[in-house]
């Protein structure tokens, strides 16, 4: 039971935990500051496994920008309770049920194909350079151009998206109509 | 490593049918949308942990495609539910079954 | 057994050392500055009662925060009014994970290989200070929302707002200067400096990152946020106390580590001059130091201290245009972020990676 092992343990606990209060918290604030530990989290597992890079992102992009994007929609609507709750009461039997019968048949096809619980290599090869800015941005930049690419596209897309649909347009009042309004 | 493949999948299976278990069971839109997100974390773990046992960094690649996905739906869907809001002054989703308006 | 525990005493050497200095040195030291150069500025003669030119006024008030009365107005949300504050510190204590205080150095022979002055090496080097600076965000909301006042929750928005705009404009102007070092790590981006530093090249990118480091701070020009005259104090309005001690600590901190970044991108950091370096002046001297310190242990300190003056010198730049521009407006605000900062970034990153792929 070395180190890593115990970080691990304790950072797949920490997950599962905050995944379920995000899943099932009543208001939305309090499920998105679940979702920003669940996010923080991740970004230890990724460090764990050795993807530095990709932890960093995580917390810039994930937990910096779009649960800020969550939480800036959820203080401007400032919906009071009653509108806000669960449809019912935690399903926990179904849930227990159904992950159960998967997890069942999930430990069945590992104990059948043994190659999937060896443990993770230990990056021998490439030691050191995996996971950091240099060797992914070869990757990504060089044999996943495209995709690249198109993410680039996408988000320029998305931007001008919002902007159309977020713009205010302002009816045009007309002073007749709206004094009939206020009398009425 | 001393643990597996086996031992992060899990994991992420856990995430992901928290997630759509909190998805089916919200009837508030960004509640939905925010449960969406763990979902997608748990895929985004999964991609980068397969990355890592077969030494090459195209989980990464599509980490950050799916990254941008999330980004991008996350911010159509936030505008979609306020103009919704604006329209309605309500955003259950059972509210909003009538396409008149 | 002392071989051993050496590293870890290193590590626990320079973390007490560095949040010692920043949150027991700095901040007291930067409100006595504050108060003095805003005197000095506003030809007054600031505080002079409390010790000798008043030194000991943020003593003072430090007792003052801490003996004042809990106050916990009516119908705040409890758990997120006391969280607020705790998540306006956390980022701005993370920051200084990653910030190199002096070279490498074996500490007068006592490490074979030269140490960094640095209390991690991550791999991602400056861009967990962005990731960082973008959680802190949540402080600002999360007081302003859960303060049961409408002035708050403006004022929580607004600088919301304004701190995720300029994000964005300051980590473009960080990409600039990753170009120029071919390096996101940051002491290797202060070797890449010896000849010349980083403010020649990339002045546009000095130029954007600027106002981007005062508005993700909410300092003045860019302090709409928690204006006295508009917003009576803003988010922080209901906060009373250590409560506000501490977001006024989170502020000199994040202030203290985005200026050593600063510093360490475009000026050099503990460089002494552009193509004349520290051991180029031990050499001149005669003196057998170097910048590991191997000999004496002066040879590191030296360009320590001089990249803490750096530091000092951005900070008191903070304090100087507080008290002399006034503020933007909202709008103005927000249009300079992303119709003007934002454009002139990212031609910069253009005619600059054009140049370099050219030269």
């Amino acid at each position: 039971m070395n180190l890593q092992e115990v970080v691990f343990y304790i950072l797949g606990a920490l997950l599962l935990i905050t995944g379920g209060l995000v899943a099932f918290r009543p208001k939305p604030i309090e499920s998105a500051l679940w979702l920003i530990v669940n996010f923080i989290c991740t970004s230890a597992l990724y460090v764990l496994l050795g993807a530095h890079f990709v932890a960093v992102i995580q917390i810039l992009v994930y937990a910096g920008a779009i649960v800020v994007l969550f939480t800036f929609v959820i203080m401007l609507l400032n919906l009071n309770p009653q509108e806000l709750g669960l449809t019912a009461a935690v399903p926990w039997t179904s849930i227990v049920l159904i992950s159960g019968t998967i997890g069942v048949i999930f430990l069945c096809l590992h104990v059948a194909t043994p190659e999937l619980l060896k443990d993770l290599p230990a990056l021998a090869e490439n030691a050191g350079t995996w996971g950091t800015l240099e060797s992914f941005s070869k990757v990504f930049l060089v044999k996943y151009v495209w995709s690249f690419e198109i993410a680039g596209v996408l988000l320029l897309m998305a931007v001008l998206v919002v902007g159309l649909l977020a713009h205010h347009h302002p009816k045009a009042v007309t002073a007749g109509k709206s004094l009939e309004k206020d009398i009425s | 490593m001393s643990f597996s493949i086996a031992h992060i999948l899990f994991i992420c299976f856990g995430l992901f049918v928290l997630g759509a278990s909190g998805f089916l069971i919200r009837k508030n839109a960004i509640s939905m949308l925010i449960c969406l997100e763990l979902m997608l974390n748990a895929v985004n773990i999964s991609l980068v942990a397969f990355g890592r046992m077969h030494g090459n960094e195209s989980g990464h690649a599509l980490y950050f495609l799916v990254i941008t996905v999330a980004a991008c739906e996350t911010a159509i869907a936030l505008a979609i539910i306020l103009n919704l809001f604006r329209l309605r002054r309500s955003i259950r989703l059972d509210d909003a079954t009538v396409l008149k308006g | 057994m002392f071989e051993v525990l050496l590293p870890w005493l290193f590590l626990l050497g320079k973390i007490l050392l560095f949040f010692g200095i920043v949150f027991g040195g700095v901040a007291p030291v930067m409100i006595w500055v504050e108060r003095k150069v805003s005197a000095l500025i506003q030809d007054r003669v600031g505080p002079n009662r409390v010790g000798p030119f008043g030194l000991l006024q943020s003593l003072a008030d430090g007792i003052k925060l801490v003996l004042k009365e809990p106050l916990e107005p009516e119908g705040v949300v409890k758990p997120y009014y006391y969280l607020a504050p705790i998540l306006a510190v956390i980022p701005a204590a993370l920051s200084f994970a990653i910030i190199p205080f002096g070279p490498a150095t074996t500490l007068g022979g006592l490490f074979e290989t030269p140490q960094r002055l640095q209390i991690s090496n991550l791999n991602a080097g400056v861009l967990f200070l962005l990731a960082v600076s973008s959680l802190s965000v949540y402080g600002v909301a999360l007081a302003g929302w859960s303060s049961n006042n409408k002035f708050s929750v403006m004022g929580a928005l607004r600088a919301s707002a304004q701190m995720i705009s300029y994000e964005l404009a300051a980590g473009l102007a960080v990409v600039t200067v990753i170009l120029l070092s071919g390096t996101v790590d940051l002491v290797s981006m202060v070797e890449a400096q010896s000849s010349m530093w980083n403010i020649v090249p990339g002045f546009f990118a000095f130029l954007v990152f600027l106002p981007a480091i005062f508005a993700e701070t909410n300092r003045l020009p860019f302090d709409l946020a928690e204006s006295e005259a508009e917003l009576v104090v803003g988010y922080h309005t209901e906060y009373s106390g250590i409560k506000f001690g501490l977001f006024f600590l989170a502020e000199y901190a994040i202030m203290t580590s985005i200026s050593a970044v600063c510093v360490l991108m475009f000026f050099g950091g503990w460089e002494l001059w552009p193509g004349f370096s520290w051991n180029d002046l031990y050499a001149a001297l005669n003196l057998g130091w170097t910048t590991e310190g191997t000999t004496n242990i002066l040879g590191t300190i030296i360009p320590s201290v001089w990249f803490v003056t750096k530091v000092c010198a951005f900070l008191f730049l903070f304090v100087w245009v507080r008290w002399t521009l006034p503020r933007f407006r909202y709008d103005q605000l927000m249009s300079i972020g992303w119709k003007r900062l934002l454009p002139l970034a990212i031609l910069n990153i253009t005619i600059t990676a054009a140049l370099m792929a050219l030269v």
